[in-house]
Protein backbone atom coordinates (compact mmCIF):
# COMPACT_ATOMS: atom_id res chain seq x y z
CA UNK A 1 0.00 0.00 0.00
CA UNK A 2 1.49 3.30 -1.05
CA UNK A 3 0.93 6.52 0.83
CA UNK A 4 -0.28 9.78 -0.51
CA UNK A 5 3.88 11.09 -0.41
CA UNK A 6 4.99 8.07 -1.91
CA UNK A 7 2.42 8.37 -5.13
CA UNK A 8 3.08 12.08 -5.35
CA UNK A 9 6.94 11.34 -6.06
CA UNK A 10 5.96 8.69 -8.47
CA UNK A 11 3.78 11.55 -9.88
CA UNK A 12 6.71 13.36 -10.36
CA UNK A 13 8.93 11.58 -11.79
CA UNK A 14 6.37 10.12 -14.43
CA UNK A 15 5.54 13.63 -15.54
CA UNK A 16 9.28 14.50 -15.83
CA UNK A 17 9.76 12.05 -18.22
CA UNK A 18 6.85 11.33 -20.36
CA UNK A 19 6.54 14.83 -21.07
CA UNK A 20 10.78 15.29 -20.75
CA UNK A 21 10.79 18.21 -19.21
CA UNK A 22 14.26 19.78 -17.89
CA UNK A 23 13.19 20.06 -14.39
CA UNK A 24 14.28 19.25 -11.14
CA UNK A 25 11.83 17.74 -8.29
CA UNK A 26 12.27 21.16 -6.46
CA UNK A 27 10.61 23.17 -9.49
CA UNK A 28 7.43 21.46 -8.07
CA UNK A 29 7.59 22.85 -4.56
CA UNK A 30 7.11 26.71 -5.38
CA UNK A 31 3.97 26.32 -7.73
CA UNK A 32 -0.01 25.85 -7.73
CA UNK A 33 -0.23 24.59 -11.15
CA UNK A 34 1.19 22.00 -13.31
CA UNK A 35 0.52 24.33 -15.87
CA UNK A 36 2.94 26.75 -14.86
CA UNK A 37 5.48 24.27 -15.35
CA UNK A 38 4.74 23.29 -18.87
CA UNK A 39 1.94 24.42 -21.84
CA UNK A 40 -0.67 21.68 -20.90
CA UNK A 41 -1.88 20.99 -24.57
CA UNK A 42 -3.93 17.75 -25.62
CA UNK A 43 -0.42 16.04 -26.72
CA UNK A 44 0.84 16.70 -23.13
CA UNK A 45 -2.07 15.62 -21.16
CA UNK A 46 -2.34 12.16 -23.46
CA UNK A 47 1.80 11.83 -22.73
CA UNK A 48 1.00 12.33 -19.05
CA UNK A 49 -2.35 9.91 -18.73
CA UNK A 50 -0.09 6.88 -20.66
CA UNK A 51 2.82 7.57 -18.38
CA UNK A 52 0.42 7.11 -15.31
CA UNK A 53 -1.28 4.62 -16.39
CA UNK A 54 2.15 2.89 -17.20
CA UNK A 55 3.62 3.33 -13.92
CA UNK A 56 0.57 2.90 -11.52
CA UNK A 57 -0.93 0.05 -13.95
CA UNK A 58 -4.27 1.99 -13.55
CA UNK A 59 -6.87 2.65 -16.56
CA UNK A 60 -7.63 6.72 -16.74
CA UNK A 61 -11.17 7.10 -18.48
CA UNK A 62 -11.20 9.22 -21.23
CA UNK A 63 -13.91 11.62 -19.26
CA UNK A 64 -11.19 12.84 -17.37
CA UNK A 65 -8.97 14.20 -19.76
CA UNK A 66 -10.46 17.86 -19.67
CA UNK A 67 -11.15 17.85 -15.82
CA UNK A 68 -9.23 19.97 -13.30
CA UNK A 69 -7.89 16.39 -12.31
CA UNK A 70 -5.05 17.88 -13.70
CA UNK A 71 -4.86 21.07 -12.79
CA UNK A 72 -2.41 20.12 -10.00
CA UNK A 73 -0.14 18.19 -7.82
CA UNK A 74 -2.91 17.78 -4.98
CA UNK A 75 -5.93 16.88 -7.11
CA UNK A 76 -4.00 14.68 -9.02
CA UNK A 77 -2.65 12.31 -6.09
CA UNK A 78 -6.25 12.46 -4.96
CA UNK A 79 -7.15 10.87 -7.97
CA UNK A 80 -4.43 8.54 -8.45
CA UNK A 81 -4.81 7.42 -5.20
CA UNK A 82 -8.66 6.17 -5.86
CA UNK A 83 -7.61 4.62 -8.66
CA UNK A 84 -5.36 2.71 -6.95
CA UNK A 85 -7.55 2.05 -3.81
CA UNK A 86 -10.38 0.83 -5.96
CA UNK A 87 -7.80 -1.92 -8.01
CA UNK A 88 -6.79 -3.03 -4.94
CA UNK A 89 -10.14 -3.63 -3.42
CA UNK A 90 -11.14 -5.67 -6.86
CA UNK B 1 -21.34 24.13 -55.70
CA UNK B 2 -20.00 22.54 -52.48
CA UNK B 3 -23.62 23.14 -51.68
CA UNK B 4 -25.30 21.60 -54.43
CA UNK B 5 -23.14 18.63 -53.99
CA UNK B 6 -24.63 17.96 -50.48
CA UNK B 7 -28.15 19.14 -51.34
CA UNK B 8 -27.94 15.76 -54.64
CA UNK B 9 -25.92 13.34 -51.60
CA UNK B 10 -28.79 14.11 -49.76
CA UNK B 11 -31.26 13.36 -52.28
CA UNK B 12 -29.98 9.94 -52.71
CA UNK B 13 -28.83 8.75 -49.30
CA UNK B 14 -31.39 10.29 -47.52
CA UNK B 15 -32.19 7.97 -44.56
CA UNK B 16 -28.47 6.84 -44.70
CA UNK B 17 -26.67 7.86 -41.61
CA UNK B 18 -24.41 10.77 -42.34
CA UNK B 19 -23.08 12.14 -38.75
CA UNK B 20 -23.08 10.44 -35.17
CA UNK B 21 -20.98 11.29 -32.06
CA UNK B 22 -22.10 8.92 -29.30
CA UNK B 23 -24.52 10.66 -28.23
CA UNK B 24 -26.91 12.15 -31.19
CA UNK B 25 -27.44 10.71 -34.85
CA UNK B 26 -27.99 12.27 -37.99
CA UNK B 27 -29.52 11.48 -40.80
CA UNK B 28 -28.40 13.16 -44.52
CA UNK B 29 -32.11 14.26 -44.68
CA UNK B 30 -32.25 15.28 -40.57
CA UNK B 31 -28.68 17.41 -41.36
CA UNK B 32 -30.01 18.79 -44.65
CA UNK B 33 -33.44 20.22 -42.84
CA UNK B 34 -30.86 21.51 -40.34
CA UNK B 35 -28.45 23.16 -42.21
CA UNK B 36 -31.63 24.90 -44.22
CA UNK B 37 -32.96 26.36 -41.23
CA UNK B 38 -29.04 27.79 -40.72
CA UNK B 39 -28.98 29.33 -44.36
CA UNK B 40 -32.68 31.27 -43.47
CA UNK B 41 -31.02 32.39 -40.35
CA UNK B 42 -27.95 33.37 -41.89
CA UNK B 43 -29.69 35.38 -44.25
CA UNK B 44 -33.22 36.75 -43.05
CA UNK B 45 -31.77 37.35 -39.33
CA UNK B 46 -28.01 38.82 -40.04
CA UNK B 47 -28.55 39.83 -43.65
CA UNK B 48 -25.10 37.85 -44.69
CA UNK B 49 -23.85 38.11 -47.81
CA UNK B 50 -21.91 36.67 -50.89
CA UNK B 51 -18.09 37.27 -50.12
CA UNK B 52 -18.22 37.72 -46.65
CA UNK B 53 -15.66 36.14 -44.73
CA UNK B 54 -16.95 34.14 -41.70
CA UNK B 55 -15.02 32.48 -38.80
CA UNK B 56 -15.88 28.86 -37.83
CA UNK B 57 -14.52 28.49 -34.14
CA UNK B 58 -15.62 24.79 -33.21
CA UNK B 59 -14.43 21.80 -32.74
CA UNK B 60 -15.17 18.56 -34.93
CA UNK B 61 -18.89 18.96 -34.15
CA UNK B 62 -22.23 18.89 -35.88
CA UNK B 63 -22.70 22.43 -35.70
CA UNK B 64 -19.33 22.43 -37.99
CA UNK B 65 -20.83 20.55 -40.96
CA UNK B 66 -24.22 22.74 -40.74
CA UNK B 67 -22.35 26.47 -41.06
CA UNK B 68 -19.71 24.90 -43.67
CA UNK B 69 -22.52 24.01 -45.57
CA UNK B 70 -25.02 26.93 -45.06
CA UNK B 71 -21.82 29.33 -45.55
CA UNK B 72 -21.68 27.79 -48.66
CA UNK B 73 -25.02 28.04 -49.92
CA UNK B 74 -24.85 31.40 -48.93
CA UNK B 75 -21.97 32.22 -51.14
CA UNK B 76 -19.86 33.39 -48.03
CA UNK B 77 -16.16 32.19 -47.80
CA UNK B 78 -15.49 29.95 -44.66
CA UNK B 79 -11.96 30.63 -41.95
CA UNK B 80 -11.95 27.74 -39.89
CA UNK B 81 -9.58 28.24 -37.45
CA UNK B 82 -7.70 26.78 -34.19
CA UNK B 83 -10.21 26.95 -31.13
CA UNK B 84 -6.86 26.82 -29.03
CA UNK B 85 -5.65 30.60 -30.00
CA UNK B 86 -6.00 33.05 -27.91
CA UNK B 87 -7.25 36.74 -28.72
CA UNK B 88 -4.21 38.28 -29.66
CA UNK B 89 -3.50 35.22 -32.42
CA UNK B 90 -7.39 35.61 -33.19
CA UNK B 91 -6.80 39.86 -33.58
CA UNK B 92 -4.53 38.74 -36.38
CA UNK B 93 -6.86 36.48 -38.53
CA UNK B 94 -9.48 39.21 -37.91
CA UNK B 95 -7.50 41.85 -39.33
CA UNK B 96 -5.74 39.57 -41.77
CA UNK B 97 -8.89 38.05 -43.55
CA UNK B 98 -11.73 40.94 -43.12
CA UNK B 99 -13.83 38.64 -41.09
CA UNK B 100 -17.78 39.95 -40.28
CA UNK B 101 -19.05 37.11 -38.19
CA UNK B 102 -17.81 34.43 -36.19
CA UNK B 103 -20.00 31.16 -35.79
CA UNK B 104 -18.95 29.38 -32.02
CA UNK B 105 -20.48 28.26 -28.44
CA UNK B 106 -20.58 30.06 -25.71
CA UNK B 107 -18.27 27.78 -23.97
CA UNK B 108 -15.59 29.27 -26.54
CA UNK B 109 -16.41 32.51 -26.40
CA UNK B 110 -13.66 33.46 -23.30
CA UNK B 111 -11.16 33.05 -26.23
CA UNK B 112 -12.07 36.40 -28.06
CA UNK B 113 -11.22 38.44 -24.50
CA UNK B 114 -12.30 42.13 -25.70
CA UNK B 115 -12.64 41.19 -29.32
CA UNK B 116 -16.58 41.12 -29.21
CA UNK B 117 -16.91 44.52 -27.29
CA UNK B 118 -14.16 46.17 -28.77
CA UNK B 119 -15.21 45.20 -32.61
CA UNK B 120 -18.71 45.40 -32.85
CA UNK B 121 -18.88 45.45 -36.16
CA UNK B 122 -18.14 41.31 -36.20
CA UNK B 123 -21.50 39.35 -35.28
CA UNK B 124 -20.51 36.42 -32.77
CA UNK B 125 -23.00 33.97 -33.62
CA UNK B 126 -23.20 31.54 -30.49
CA UNK B 127 -24.71 28.35 -31.95
CA UNK B 128 -26.05 26.73 -28.76
CA UNK B 129 -28.17 30.00 -28.64
CA UNK B 130 -29.70 28.83 -31.58
CA UNK B 131 -31.79 25.87 -30.60
CA UNK B 132 -31.28 24.46 -34.53
CA UNK B 133 -30.33 21.00 -33.36
CA UNK B 134 -33.01 20.30 -31.31
CA UNK B 135 -35.75 21.98 -33.14
CA UNK B 136 -37.94 19.45 -35.31
CA UNK B 137 -39.29 21.78 -37.84
CA UNK B 138 -39.63 21.97 -41.60
CA UNK B 139 -39.85 18.26 -41.74
CA UNK B 140 -41.60 19.48 -45.27
CA UNK B 141 -38.33 20.49 -47.08
CA UNK B 142 -36.52 18.13 -49.51
CA UNK B 143 -33.41 18.64 -51.54
CA UNK B 144 -36.00 18.73 -54.63
CA UNK B 145 -38.36 21.41 -53.26
CA UNK B 146 -36.03 23.36 -50.79
CA UNK B 147 -35.43 27.09 -50.22
CA UNK B 148 -32.75 27.86 -52.52
CA UNK B 149 -31.47 32.21 -51.75
CA UNK B 150 -30.45 33.26 -55.22
CA UNK B 151 -26.80 33.94 -54.74
CA UNK B 152 -24.81 32.93 -58.10
CA UNK B 153 -21.45 31.40 -57.33
CA UNK B 154 -19.30 29.40 -59.49
CA UNK B 155 -16.56 27.01 -59.23
CA UNK B 156 -14.04 29.52 -59.24
CA UNK B 157 -15.88 31.68 -56.42
CA UNK B 158 -13.24 31.53 -53.38
CA UNK B 159 -15.36 29.85 -50.56
CA UNK B 160 -12.47 28.82 -47.88
CA UNK B 161 -9.73 30.48 -46.18
CA UNK B 162 -7.26 28.53 -44.45
CA UNK B 163 -4.27 29.32 -42.89
CA UNK B 164 -0.67 27.71 -43.10
CA UNK B 165 2.33 28.53 -40.59
CA UNK B 166 5.06 30.77 -42.51
CA UNK B 167 8.55 31.44 -41.81
CA UNK B 168 8.12 35.22 -40.98
CA UNK B 169 6.43 35.00 -37.83
CA UNK B 170 2.64 35.54 -39.41
CA UNK B 171 0.98 32.89 -40.85
CA UNK B 172 -0.27 32.94 -44.17
CA UNK B 173 -3.97 32.53 -45.66
CA UNK B 174 -4.71 30.14 -48.56
CA UNK B 175 -7.83 30.97 -50.45
CA UNK B 176 -9.46 27.63 -51.60
CA UNK B 177 -12.16 27.89 -54.30
CA UNK B 178 -15.63 25.66 -54.73
CA UNK B 179 -13.63 23.99 -57.48
CA UNK B 180 -10.03 23.89 -55.49
CA UNK B 181 -12.20 22.34 -52.38
CA UNK B 182 -13.86 19.66 -54.63
CA UNK B 183 -11.29 18.78 -56.46
CA UNK B 184 -9.09 17.46 -53.52
CA UNK B 185 -11.89 15.51 -51.86
CA UNK B 186 -12.18 14.11 -54.98
CA UNK B 187 -8.57 13.17 -55.73
CA UNK B 188 -8.18 11.53 -52.65
CA UNK B 189 -12.03 9.72 -52.84
CA UNK B 190 -11.10 8.62 -55.88
CA UNK B 191 -7.68 7.16 -54.67
CA UNK B 192 -8.79 5.13 -51.41
CA UNK B 193 -12.34 4.15 -53.38
CA UNK B 194 -14.31 5.91 -50.66
CA UNK B 195 -18.05 4.71 -50.84
CA UNK B 196 -21.37 5.59 -49.43
CA UNK B 197 -20.17 2.31 -47.00
CA UNK B 198 -17.36 3.52 -45.33
CA UNK B 199 -17.72 4.89 -42.05
CA UNK B 200 -15.08 7.93 -41.44
CA UNK B 201 -13.41 8.19 -37.49
CA UNK B 202 -12.75 12.06 -38.09
CA UNK B 203 -10.22 12.71 -35.00
CA UNK B 204 -8.30 14.83 -37.36
CA UNK B 205 -9.32 18.66 -36.35
CA UNK B 206 -11.63 20.32 -38.92
CA UNK B 207 -9.85 23.48 -38.63
CA UNK B 208 -6.92 22.01 -40.21
CA UNK B 209 -6.56 21.34 -43.99
CA UNK B 210 -6.58 17.84 -43.81
CA UNK B 211 -9.01 17.13 -41.48
CA UNK B 212 -11.30 19.34 -43.07
CA UNK B 213 -11.03 18.19 -46.73
CA UNK B 214 -10.17 14.53 -45.78
CA UNK B 215 -12.51 13.65 -42.88
CA UNK B 216 -15.31 15.95 -43.07
CA UNK B 217 -15.72 17.00 -46.80
CA UNK B 218 -15.05 13.75 -48.71
CA UNK B 219 -17.14 11.28 -46.62
CA UNK B 220 -20.27 13.94 -46.85
CA UNK B 221 -19.97 14.31 -50.37
CA UNK B 222 -19.51 10.22 -51.23
CA UNK B 223 -22.43 9.67 -49.07
CA UNK B 224 -20.55 8.19 -46.46
CA UNK B 225 -20.86 8.13 -42.77
CA UNK B 226 -18.58 10.13 -39.82
CA UNK B 227 -18.08 9.14 -36.21
CA UNK B 228 -17.24 12.67 -34.70
CA UNK B 229 -14.18 12.24 -32.44
CA UNK B 230 -14.18 15.93 -31.05
CA UNK B 231 -10.78 14.83 -28.67
CA UNK B 232 -8.12 11.96 -29.27
CA UNK B 233 -8.22 9.27 -26.31
CA UNK B 234 -6.35 5.99 -27.28
CA UNK B 235 -8.14 3.90 -25.54
CA UNK B 236 -11.73 5.49 -26.57
CA UNK B 237 -10.62 5.57 -30.46
CA UNK B 238 -9.44 1.79 -29.89
CA UNK B 239 -12.76 1.22 -28.42
CA UNK B 240 -14.84 3.38 -30.77
CA UNK B 241 -13.21 1.32 -33.70
CA UNK B 242 -14.31 -1.72 -33.01
CA UNK B 243 -17.91 -0.37 -31.89
CA UNK B 244 -18.78 1.51 -34.77
CA UNK B 245 -17.04 -0.49 -37.61
CA UNK B 246 -14.69 2.20 -38.71
CA UNK B 247 -13.11 1.76 -42.24
CA UNK B 248 -11.15 4.90 -42.49
CA UNK B 249 -9.07 6.61 -40.07
CA UNK B 250 -6.83 9.39 -40.50
CA UNK B 251 -4.47 10.43 -37.91
CA UNK B 252 -0.85 12.20 -37.51
CA UNK B 253 2.24 9.56 -36.25
CA UNK B 254 1.54 10.78 -32.80
CA UNK B 255 -1.84 9.26 -32.50
CA UNK B 256 -0.54 5.87 -34.34
CA UNK B 257 2.48 5.95 -31.38
CA UNK B 258 0.13 6.18 -28.91
CA UNK B 259 -2.36 3.21 -29.99
CA UNK B 260 0.89 1.22 -30.32
CA UNK B 261 1.64 2.40 -26.93
CA UNK B 262 -1.37 1.58 -24.62
CA UNK B 263 -1.79 -1.66 -26.88
CA UNK B 264 -1.26 -4.46 -24.03
CA UNK B 265 -1.83 -6.83 -27.07
CA UNK B 266 -2.76 -7.65 -30.74
CA UNK B 267 -6.12 -6.50 -32.40
CA UNK B 268 -8.10 -7.18 -34.99
CA UNK B 269 -9.94 -4.54 -36.79
CA UNK B 270 -11.76 -6.40 -39.79
CA UNK B 271 -13.94 -3.57 -40.89
CA UNK B 272 -10.90 -0.96 -41.10
CA UNK B 273 -9.59 -0.48 -44.16
CA UNK B 274 -7.13 2.41 -44.32
CA UNK B 275 -4.83 3.94 -41.36
CA UNK B 276 -3.43 7.10 -43.37
CA UNK B 277 -0.79 9.30 -41.13
CA UNK B 278 -0.63 12.93 -42.12
CA UNK B 279 0.98 16.04 -41.30
CA UNK B 280 3.87 14.81 -40.11
CA UNK B 281 6.84 12.29 -41.49
CA UNK B 282 6.49 8.70 -39.83
CA UNK B 283 9.23 8.15 -37.73
CA UNK B 284 11.17 4.47 -38.24
CA UNK B 285 9.45 1.68 -37.14
CA UNK B 286 6.41 2.97 -36.00
CA UNK B 287 4.61 1.48 -39.28
CA UNK B 288 6.63 -2.02 -38.48
CA UNK B 289 5.32 -1.40 -34.43
CA UNK B 290 1.63 -0.63 -35.74
CA UNK B 291 1.34 -3.21 -37.98
CA UNK B 292 2.61 -6.25 -35.33
CA UNK B 293 -0.32 -4.95 -32.91
CA UNK B 294 -2.99 -4.21 -35.10
CA UNK B 295 -1.92 -6.04 -38.70
CA UNK B 296 -2.89 -2.99 -40.80
CA UNK B 297 -0.11 -1.21 -42.50
CA UNK B 298 -0.23 3.01 -41.59
CA UNK B 299 -0.41 4.32 -45.42
CA UNK B 300 1.90 8.08 -45.63
CA UNK B 301 0.32 10.85 -46.75
CA UNK B 302 1.92 13.70 -48.33
CA UNK B 303 0.05 17.05 -48.76
CA UNK B 304 0.28 20.50 -48.39
CA UNK B 305 -2.28 23.42 -47.37
CA UNK B 306 -1.12 24.87 -50.95
CA UNK B 307 -1.57 22.03 -52.81
CA UNK B 308 -3.70 19.21 -51.29
CA UNK B 309 -2.99 15.68 -50.74
CA UNK B 310 0.00 14.97 -52.76
CA UNK B 311 0.52 11.25 -53.00
CA UNK B 312 -0.50 8.10 -50.49
CA UNK B 313 1.29 5.52 -50.14
CA UNK B 314 -0.93 2.58 -51.10
CA UNK B 315 1.07 -0.47 -52.17
CA UNK B 316 1.89 -3.45 -50.54
CA UNK B 317 2.98 -3.00 -46.99
CA UNK B 318 6.12 -1.26 -48.14
CA UNK B 319 9.87 -2.28 -46.85
CA UNK B 320 10.91 1.24 -47.31
CA UNK B 321 9.03 3.60 -44.63
CA UNK B 322 10.18 6.71 -46.00
CA UNK B 323 8.36 6.85 -49.36
CA UNK B 324 4.89 8.95 -49.48
CA UNK B 325 3.77 6.65 -52.13
CA UNK B 326 3.06 7.80 -55.54
CA UNK B 327 1.30 11.08 -56.42
CA UNK B 328 -2.32 10.81 -57.36
CA UNK B 329 -3.89 11.01 -60.48
CA UNK B 330 -4.49 14.61 -61.13
CA UNK B 331 -1.14 15.52 -59.88
CA UNK B 332 2.40 16.14 -61.09
CA UNK B 333 5.26 16.47 -59.45
CA UNK B 334 8.58 17.28 -60.03
CA UNK B 335 12.09 17.64 -58.92
CA UNK B 336 14.27 20.59 -59.43
CA UNK B 337 17.88 21.91 -58.98
CA UNK B 338 18.61 24.95 -58.05
CA UNK B 339 18.42 26.56 -61.75
CA UNK B 340 14.72 24.87 -62.11
CA UNK B 341 15.71 21.89 -64.00
CA UNK B 342 14.04 18.89 -63.82
CA UNK B 343 16.52 16.06 -62.38
CA UNK B 344 16.14 12.36 -63.27
CA UNK B 345 14.59 9.34 -60.61
CA UNK B 346 17.07 9.01 -57.95
CA UNK B 347 18.02 12.72 -57.90
CA UNK B 348 17.73 14.85 -55.02
CA UNK B 349 16.38 18.45 -55.54
CA UNK B 350 13.50 20.72 -54.44
CA UNK B 351 9.82 19.17 -54.80
CA UNK B 352 7.39 21.22 -56.94
CA UNK B 353 3.72 20.24 -57.59
CA UNK B 354 1.16 21.14 -60.05
CA UNK B 355 -2.06 20.14 -58.46
CA UNK B 356 -6.37 20.82 -59.59
CA UNK B 357 -6.26 21.92 -55.82
CA UNK B 358 -3.46 24.64 -55.51
CA UNK B 359 -3.77 27.64 -54.73
CA UNK B 360 -2.72 30.89 -57.30
CA UNK B 361 -1.88 32.38 -54.38
CA UNK B 362 -1.57 33.89 -50.25
CA UNK B 363 -3.85 36.12 -49.61
CA UNK B 364 -1.79 39.76 -49.88
CA UNK B 365 1.29 38.25 -50.26
CA UNK B 366 2.52 39.61 -54.32
CA UNK B 367 6.14 38.87 -53.22
CA UNK B 368 5.92 35.87 -51.46
CA UNK B 369 3.53 34.66 -54.52
CA UNK B 370 6.12 35.02 -57.01
CA UNK B 371 9.04 32.89 -55.00
CA UNK B 372 6.52 30.07 -54.35
CA UNK B 373 4.45 29.76 -56.82
CA UNK B 374 6.12 29.65 -60.29
CA UNK B 375 5.77 28.45 -63.57
CA UNK B 376 1.90 27.02 -62.81
CA UNK B 377 3.33 24.95 -60.17
CA UNK B 378 3.94 25.47 -56.12
CA UNK B 379 7.74 25.01 -54.40
CA UNK B 380 7.54 23.06 -51.62
CA UNK B 381 10.97 23.96 -49.95
CA UNK B 382 10.92 20.22 -49.35
CA UNK B 383 13.82 17.80 -50.89
CA UNK B 384 12.98 14.69 -52.29
CA UNK B 385 13.39 12.49 -55.16
CA UNK B 386 11.54 9.93 -57.75
CA UNK B 387 12.28 6.29 -58.05
CA UNK B 388 11.78 5.16 -61.22
CA UNK B 389 8.21 4.15 -60.40
CA UNK B 390 7.16 7.16 -59.90
CA UNK B 391 7.31 6.75 -55.99
CA UNK B 392 8.37 9.74 -54.29
CA UNK B 393 10.80 10.13 -51.37
CA UNK B 394 10.94 12.88 -48.98
CA UNK B 395 14.72 13.65 -48.03
CA UNK B 396 14.26 17.08 -45.91
CA UNK B 397 12.44 19.77 -44.77
CA UNK B 398 12.98 23.25 -46.39
CA UNK B 399 10.53 25.27 -44.37
CA UNK B 400 11.76 26.14 -41.27
CA UNK B 401 9.16 25.32 -38.98
CA UNK B 402 8.11 22.95 -35.73
CA UNK B 403 6.03 20.29 -36.30
CA UNK B 404 4.20 19.24 -32.68
CA UNK B 405 2.07 16.48 -33.63
CA UNK B 406 1.37 17.37 -37.14
CA UNK B 407 0.89 20.92 -36.49
CA UNK B 408 3.02 23.25 -38.07
CA UNK B 409 4.61 26.03 -35.75
CA UNK B 410 6.79 28.83 -36.67
CA UNK B 411 9.47 29.32 -34.34
CA UNK B 412 9.95 33.03 -34.98
CA UNK B 413 6.53 33.45 -33.84
CA UNK B 414 6.93 32.13 -30.59
CA UNK B 415 10.32 34.62 -30.17
CA UNK B 416 8.82 37.43 -31.12
CA UNK B 417 6.26 36.61 -28.24
CA UNK B 418 8.99 35.36 -25.49
CA UNK B 419 11.13 38.72 -26.71
CA UNK B 420 8.11 40.83 -25.56
CA UNK B 421 8.69 40.07 -21.93
CA UNK B 422 10.31 42.35 -20.28
CA UNK B 423 12.58 39.96 -18.47
CA UNK B 424 13.92 38.45 -21.76
CA UNK B 425 16.56 39.81 -23.53
CA UNK B 426 17.53 37.33 -26.18
CA UNK B 427 15.78 33.90 -27.03
CA UNK B 428 16.35 30.89 -29.32
CA UNK B 429 13.44 28.60 -30.22
CA UNK B 430 13.66 25.11 -32.00
CA UNK B 431 12.24 21.55 -32.23
CA UNK B 432 13.73 18.89 -30.89
CA UNK B 433 12.81 15.15 -31.41
CA UNK B 434 11.32 13.26 -28.46
CA UNK B 435 10.98 9.49 -27.15
CA UNK B 436 8.28 8.89 -30.31
CA UNK B 437 10.46 10.98 -32.68
CA UNK B 438 8.14 13.63 -32.96
CA UNK B 439 8.81 17.19 -31.89
CA UNK B 440 8.53 19.19 -29.12
CA UNK B 441 9.49 23.05 -28.96
CA UNK B 442 12.49 24.01 -26.70
CA UNK B 443 13.18 27.92 -26.20
CA UNK B 444 16.67 28.75 -24.78
CA UNK B 445 16.57 32.05 -23.07
CA UNK B 446 18.81 35.13 -21.82
CA UNK B 447 16.69 36.72 -19.25
CA UNK B 448 16.81 38.50 -15.92
CA UNK B 449 18.40 36.45 -12.82
CA UNK B 450 14.71 36.83 -11.07
CA UNK B 451 12.99 35.38 -14.43
CA UNK B 452 11.83 31.52 -13.89
CA UNK B 453 10.24 29.23 -16.27
CA UNK B 454 6.72 29.46 -14.51
CA UNK B 455 6.62 33.40 -15.43
CA UNK B 456 7.42 32.75 -18.83
CA UNK B 457 4.53 30.50 -19.09
CA UNK B 458 2.72 32.35 -17.52
CA UNK B 459 3.36 35.44 -20.13
CA UNK B 460 2.97 33.02 -23.00
CA UNK B 461 -0.26 31.50 -22.26
CA UNK B 462 -2.10 34.56 -22.53
CA UNK B 463 -0.69 34.91 -26.23
CA UNK B 464 0.04 31.83 -27.42
CA UNK B 465 -2.45 28.63 -27.93
CA UNK B 466 -0.98 25.99 -25.30
CA UNK B 467 0.21 24.04 -28.00
CA UNK B 468 2.93 26.80 -29.07
CA UNK B 469 4.08 27.34 -25.54
CA UNK B 470 7.31 25.73 -25.10
CA UNK B 471 8.05 22.23 -23.69
CA UNK B 472 11.48 22.79 -22.50
CA UNK B 473 12.25 26.26 -21.22
CA UNK B 474 16.34 26.34 -20.43
CA UNK B 475 17.70 29.47 -19.74
CA UNK B 476 21.04 30.43 -20.71
CA UNK B 477 23.81 33.24 -20.19
CA UNK B 478 24.01 34.13 -23.88
CA UNK B 479 23.12 32.75 -26.97
CA UNK B 480 26.56 31.89 -29.92
CA UNK B 481 25.29 32.78 -33.15
CA UNK B 482 27.94 31.72 -36.15
CA UNK B 483 28.17 33.81 -39.29
CA UNK B 484 25.32 32.42 -40.81
CA UNK B 485 23.01 33.43 -38.07
CA UNK B 486 22.53 29.71 -37.12
CA UNK B 487 22.74 29.11 -33.08
CA UNK B 488 25.06 26.50 -32.18
CA UNK B 489 22.90 24.73 -29.00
Amino acid sequence: MFTEKEINNRIKKVIMHSLELNLHEDDFLNIKNLDELFGMDSVAIIELVIGLEQEFKIEIHPEYLNSEIFKNMDTLTAYISTLMNRKMGE
Amino acid sequence: MIDDIFAHVTSHYPEHRAVFDGKNNFTYRELYVKQQQLVRYLIDELQIGKGEKIVLFLPNCVEFILSFFAIAEVGAIVVPLNIHLKEKELRYYIEKCGISAVITDSYLLSQWGKIPSHLQAIQFILFDKLDILSKNILNSLSPENDFHPSMETSLDDEFLYLSTSGSTGRPKIIPRTHYNVIAGAENVGNALEVTNQDMFLSVTPFFHANGLSNCMFLPIMKGASIFLMRQFSPRNMLRLIQENNITVLFGSPFIFSTLSDIADRTFCFPSLRFCLSTGAPMPKGLGKIFFSKFGIPVRQLYGSSETGTISIQLGDFPEDESSVGRPLNTVTVKIINKDGRELPPYEVGEIVVKSPVMIKGYVDEPELNKEAFSNGYFKTEDLGMLDRHGNLYISGRGKKFINVAGIKIDPLEIENVLLSFHKVRAVFVTGVKNRRGTEMIKAMLVAQPDCSVSEVIAYCKDKLAEYKIPRIIEFKDEIHRDIMGKVAW
